[in-house]
């Protein structure tokens, strides 16, 4: 290399001076960019998460300790490998969700490809009212049957036959699907979702289960077009928004938007929590207030949906970058949920956390000044009232009900729930992109 | 978009395209993406592959819909601020920023300002080859093929000969920069800032007194009024020095694999008849070029093969699958010096061609084709003839070879032998 | 002056019309055309000069 050094120059063979850096007066160099200071003060590496780490084997198992890494070190990660930027730090994610402005949500119609999707009727008010007078009504009786079913049975899985069950026979109830086809529409549905995914495979077949829903759908909406019920696929078919008549696609089409995510991973979640922190699970089943706060601490520390996607509209300059219009952010619920500087502890699951907001979070405005965790599945948080009075609450709060109703009405029935001997469950996804829950949690208890 | 009927069994699970194996031998995928996946959309990595030849060449010659900029020439993106070479003319798209910069400099690189520089490129192969023509052997990689273009730039930038080790430290560092893997980052920032403190007095005298050297060229040439600034001076050195560089060195030595262990047989041909040297480079162009891939950023909604892009989304141009695409190409698994099918002389930015055969994609088509093609072309021919020249009864000095690869993700480089070992006789 | 095009000579090679878009285009072969009849403004006559130079076929020529 260079030959001579004199001074604090370098000179090089040909006697040309090799300048260092100009200093400043405090002594750190200066950075031609901002950029280049972003990457160059992380120490020697600049990379401390190669983006390959991100779609590992590692990743799908536990994602939280990789992401904790790009939340401490890179406020805007650029994920080369799968053309993305990782939003990682609590206030930046949820302030991604109040600017409709800059960064745009695709439905999974828009995943899916549909040309000229029917029209998805989640938001429409008849709708949610329908629901909640509905899940209020029958919440508890559904879960006493599953509850009941499972006591005479001495011990089970909760994961499946306690969450997931509970969350398919709510909505199998609510559409009023008949109980012979049960079987078939659950795995409809369930293909139908999982095709959002970016397997291939996955999603040829979940277009198929989209098309044999809708051919299995047809008669039954033909039927209750002329004789209303009172279940949710009635209602929907008198919504007729703008006045055009709902179609059998609108039906389809609100079913596959609808999040069937988080009740089923969320109550699977709080279980495993509680059964692998014994303390807390003493807490939780003491009292429904208590078990409602372990739901909600549940929804910020093992979050079911561990991610969302938002897309660019235009170029724009944020958090610490300029992001190319179009690009694909993946805003990290698993990051931003234990942010430690909204947290303390946040690793930790505590069921009476002080510092978390216990009211239905509004994005970025907090109730009571507190955070409340991130749950990507049940759309825009809410910018109503949480009890309101001219209009159902949301689909957040219900959610959060119905879960802590059903879980109630577990522990009403089953005394002594513990984890089957032997047994260490853990969380994780089907494949990485899936929701992160838990599969198998065997348990025993007696029947009270 | 609907899905097009999908042949059952030929879908591909885009976590194949980060596997090893992928990097060592992507053609089988290849076949599969130009056969049943004309368009492939990578949801995974979040980005659409064009893999046949038509379409890779329509898509370069589309600039309008296909745009190589991430950011626009008038937003609030500090140009070079986020590419290791600093502001050079690879991050601009379809603009006039673009057109400015390569009008300026392009003419540097052909007809005759070219061949005021073919002595030159004689004599450094013949001081590289002195250098091991008495050993009986040499490790063509790095004895020759990476010795042989950092001093043909460095020497046409008309810089110190005594600094060309410092300048093959730099450019190593700033090919490997161009990955991902931060270290590689780290480092070749650094070595190119060092390579700029350097080149800043040069370009300030040369601005005053030029001379005939290409650097020189660049501080004084003028294009509509305007010249390059100082900084886009420096990107493009760090550019030329990289991207000139590294591209031509992996050439002379993929050249050499293939004569040694794809088509011995053809080895003969080519020492008898130094013109076939030509014939090898386009064919090694073909069959497996230095850069494979070229990344786009869609403008619009694209309709292509039954499927629609959407805009904004960014797509990968595979060049590579489309080298090898029956659709243009007679037995394009083969490799062959002799190959009537192929354009074997000058390749041009149009990719259109008087004796109607189609040219190879290695170079991309149109507004950003390879600027250095004909340097490339010239520099490795001259190269490789005088080293077959000098020796005789040349061979390989192992049966078997692990064959050509990419370099791991993580830095960049692109595709060559990692070592290529071959005996001979004075 | 006019820009004319020696189209035995021309060989595809695409400087003129990738290099001076506002003067020549390229036809379906990847021949050129020439897309301003007289060139009379100063800024593009120096550009269709240009063009001529650079033209590795020498197939451009300019005329009264």
């Amino acid at each position: 290399m260079a030959s001579v050094i004199k001074d604090d120059q370098v000179i090089g063979k040909n006697g040309v001076i090799i300048r260092k850096h100009p200093q400043r007066s405090d002594g750190s160099p200066k950075y031609r960019t901002y950029e280049i200071y972003q990457r160059e003060r992380v120490g020697e590496s600049t990379e401390k998460i190669k983006p390959g780490q991100l779609i590992s084997e590692n990743y799908r198992q536990d994602p939280y300790p990789t992401v904790a890494v790009l939340r401490e070190h890179y406020p805007c990660y650029r994920d080369w490998l799968s053309n993305s930027y990782w939003i990682t730090e609590y206030n930046d994610v949820t302030s991604i969700f109040s600017d409709e402005a800059n960064f745009e949500t695709r439905p999974k119609t828009w995943v899916y490809g549909l040309e000229n999707p029917g029209r998805n009727l989640n938001e429409e008010l008849p709708l949610l009212e329908a629901e909640e007078k509905f899940t209020d009504a029958r919440a508890d009786e559904i879960a006493t049957t599953i509850a009941v079913s499972l006591a005479q049975k001495g011990h089970g899985n909760l994961a499946t036959e306690f969450a997931a069950r509970f969350a398919m026979n709510l909505l199998i109830t609510s559409l009023d699907i008949p109980s012979a086809d049960a079987g078939q529409f659950t795995s409809l549905f369930w293909r139908m979702q999982r095709g959002t995914s970016w397997n291939p495979a996955l999603r040829e077949d979940g277009r198929k289960a989209l098309d044999e829903l809708t051919h299995y759908l047809e008669p039954l909406v033909a039927t209750r077009k002329k004789q209303p019920g009172e279940d949710l696929i009635s209602v929907m078919i008198q919504l007729a928004p703008s006045d055009e008549p709902t179609t059998i696609d609108d039906i389809v089409v609100t079913l596959l938007e609808r999040d069937h995510e988080t009740l089923h991973g969320t109550l699977a979640n709080l279980w495993f929590l509680l059964l692998t922190h014994p303390e807390e699970h003493q807490q939780a089943i003491s009292d429904r207030r208590l078990m409602k706060l372990a739901y909600l601490e549940t929804l910020r520390h093992s979050t079911p949906v561990i991610y969302a996607h938002r897309y660019a509209r235009h170029e724009v300059e944020r958090f610490g970058r300029l992001i190319p219009e179009g690009a694909q952010l993946v805003c990290s619920a698993a990051a931003a949920n234990r942010d430690p500087k909204i947290f303390n502890d946040p690793n930790k699951f505590i069921v009476d956390r002080k510092d978390m907001c216990q009211r239905e979070s509004r994005g970025q405005y907090r109730a009571d000044g507190l955070a409340a965790g991130i749950a990507f599945g049940l759309g825009k948080p809410s910018i109503h009232p949480a009890i309101p009075e001219d209009r159902p609450r949301s689909r957040y709060a219900l959610t959060r009900d119905t879960a802590v109703t059903a879980s109630q009405v577990l522990v009403s029935h089953l005394d002594n729930i513990r984890l089957a001997k032997g047994t260490s469950p853990k969380l994780s996804a089907l494949t990485v992109g899936e929701m992160h829950t838990c599969w198998k949690l065997p348990v025993t208890f007696s029947k009270k | 978009m609907s899905e097009a009927k999908k042949t059952p069994g030929t879908e591909i699970d885009p976590r194949v395209f980060d596997t090893p194996e992928f990097q060592k031998d992507p053609f089988p995928i290849y076949q599969q993406l130009r056969d049943h996946h004309p368009i492939y959309h990578d949801r995974f990595h979040n980005r659409w592959i064009i893999s046949r030849y038509w379409d890779v060449d329509g898509a370069f010659q589309d600039n309008e819909s296909y745009d190589r900029a991430v950011y626009k020439p008038d937003g609030p993106y500090d140009f070079g601020s986020r590419h290791v070479f600093g502001p050079n003319i690879l991050e601009y798209g379809n603009s006039g920023e673009h057109r400015r910069l390569r009008n300026i400099v392009a003419g540097q690189f052909v007809g005759q300002k070219l061949q005021d520089f073919i002595p030159m490129i004689h004599q450094i192969a013949d001081e590289v080859i002195d250098s091991f023509i008495d050993d009986g052997e040499v490790e063509i990689v790095k004895q020759f093929a990476s010795q042989v273009p950092i001093r043909v730039i460095s020497n046409m930038l008309g810089l110190p000969r005594e600094d060309e080790d410092t300048f093959v430290g730099w450019y190593q560092a700033l090919i490997a920069g161009l990955g991902f893997g931060g270290e590689h980052l780290t480092a070749g920032l650094k070595a190119r800032n060092e390579m700029w403190d350097y080149i800043d007095p040069l370009i300030a005298e040369r601005s005053k007194n030029p001379g005939e050297d290409l650097l020189s060229r660049m501080c004084v040439a003028e294009m509509d009024g305007s010249k390059m600034t100082a900084e886009e001076i420096k990107g493009f050195v760090a550019l030329l020095l990289a991207a000139g560089g590294d591209t031509t060195e992996k050439a002379i030595a993929n050249m050499w694999y293939h004569l040694m262990y794809t088509r011995p047989d053809q080895l003969q041909d080519v020492i008898d008849n130094e013109d076939l040297w030509e014939n090898t480079f386009t064919e090694m162009m073909r069959y497996d070029p230095v850069v494979h891939a070229q990344f786009r950023h869609t403008t619009r909604e694209i309709q292509i093969h039954n499927d629609v892009i959407p805009e904004r989304a960014g797509v990968i141009l595979y060049l590579g699958a489309g080298n090898r695409d029956e659709r243009a190409f007679k037995d394009p698994n083969t490799f062959d010096i002799h190959r009537n099918d192929l354009h074997m002389g000058k390749e041009n930015r149009s990719g259109r061609y008087k004796d109607g055969k189609n040219g190879h994609l290695g170079f991309g088509i149109g507004q950003h084709f390879c600027m250095g093609y004909a340097m490339a072309r010239q520099e490795s021919a001259i190269a490789c003839s005088k080293l077959a020249a000098r020796i005789k009864n040349s061979r390989p000095k192992y049966a078997e070879h692990e064959g050509i690869s990419s370099p791991s993700i993580d830095s960049g480089g692109f595709r060559t032998p990692a070592e290529l070992w071959m005996k001979f006789d004075t | 002056m006019k820009v004319k095009v020696d189209k035995e000579k021309c060989c595809m090679s695409g400087e003129c019309y990738y290099n001076h878009p506002e003067l020549f285009k390229m036809d379906d072969e990847g021949h050129t055309i020439v897309l301003v009849d007289d060139v009379t403004d100063p800024r593009l006559l120096k550009h269709a000069k240009e063009a001529a130079e650079v033209c590795p076929a020498v197939a451009i020529s300019l005329q009264d």
